[in-house]
């Protein structure tokens, strides 16, 4: 009983952001500061547009990166200010790739803990574009509805100076 | 872009592999003077644009050694063709 009356008020109004992952397998092991950071940009990408997230901006998140000898490597980031925008994200976690001590086989980012509020304001005049982004993205949905998860996929740049040629861009299932 | 049902890209939402994409095929290549491509897979080269090396992972059980060319084909395509050393055979692959 007590320590229900303990916990209770300091789960309030928490939600669980656990299930907020996104990661991004290799075919091989990589090392390259550059190559990391396209991949984490991918996953941010990928992360924002999680429907679950609900517009709800990220107060912490976890890199967890799967090395190449089997170890495991995990750093969190508690944002000063709950933030959805790319280049403040990129800002935040970008330096924590450096810290990496062997090349990794999986990267994975995890929404540790999401702000209760949206903090976006309604837009007065509905962005241009919008509509056709929306019949693309219901278009995509029929293709996976009828191919199967998996089967839309978007070519992501990881190293375009690559002098070997199939290792310039990925491809990439997208769910969103 | 939509890949085939069934391809090696595929995966599930939260762990999913990342697939190779601009994979290297079997090529026919003859040669002409300084073992420089003259006909890939039956098309003559007009140009070759670049050349270069790469020697890598020769630590491993799988080391690299291929010798690429950039090349223009007749019909206005522009391809990469390598001779893997190792294998003793020519690949080609989209530039």
């Amino acid at each position: 009983m007590k320590r229900a009356a303990w916990t209770r008020p300091r789960s309030r109004g928490r939600r669980p952001a656990s299930e907020l992952v996104e990661a991004l397998s290799f075919p091989e092991a990589i090392a390259n500061e550059l190559t990391l950071r396209r991949a984490l940009g991918s996953l941010l990408e990928r992360l924002l547009a999680r429907p679950e997230r609900a517009g709800r901006p990220f107060r912490k998140l976890a890199l967890v990166a799967r090395l190449v000898d089997g170890g495991s490597w995990r750093r969190v980031t508690t944002l000063r200010d709950a933030t959805a925008e790319v280049p403040r994200l990129r800002a935040a976690l970008g330096p924590k790739l450096q810290e990496l001590p062997a090349p990794i086989v999986e990267l994975r980012l995890e929404a540790v803990e999401l702000a209760e509020h949206t903090g976006q304001q309604l837009a007065l005049v509905e962005p241009a574009g919008e509509e056709t982004v929306v019949r693309l993205r219901e278009g995509l949905r029929q293709v996976r509805a009828s191919t199967g998860t998996g089967s839309v996929c978007a070519v992501v740049e990881v190293a375009p100076w690559s002098r070997v040629p199939e290792a310039r861009a990925l491809v990439v299932p997208r769910d969103d | 872009m939509v890949a085939g049902s069934g391809s090696a890209s595929a995966g599930s939402s939260s762990g999913r592999l990342a697939g190779r994409l601009n994979a290297p095929r079997p090529a026919l290549v003859e040669t002409g003077p300084g073992a420089t491509p003259r006909v890939v897979n039956r098309e003559q080269v007009t140009l070759v644009r670049e050349e270069w090396r790469v020697v890598d992972r020769w630590w491993t059980e799988e080391p690299v050694d291929r010798h690429y060319f950039e090349v223009v084909l007749e019909g206005g395509r522009n391809v990469c063709v390598y001779r893997d050393a190792e294998a003793s055979c020519w690949f080609t692959q989209n530039a």
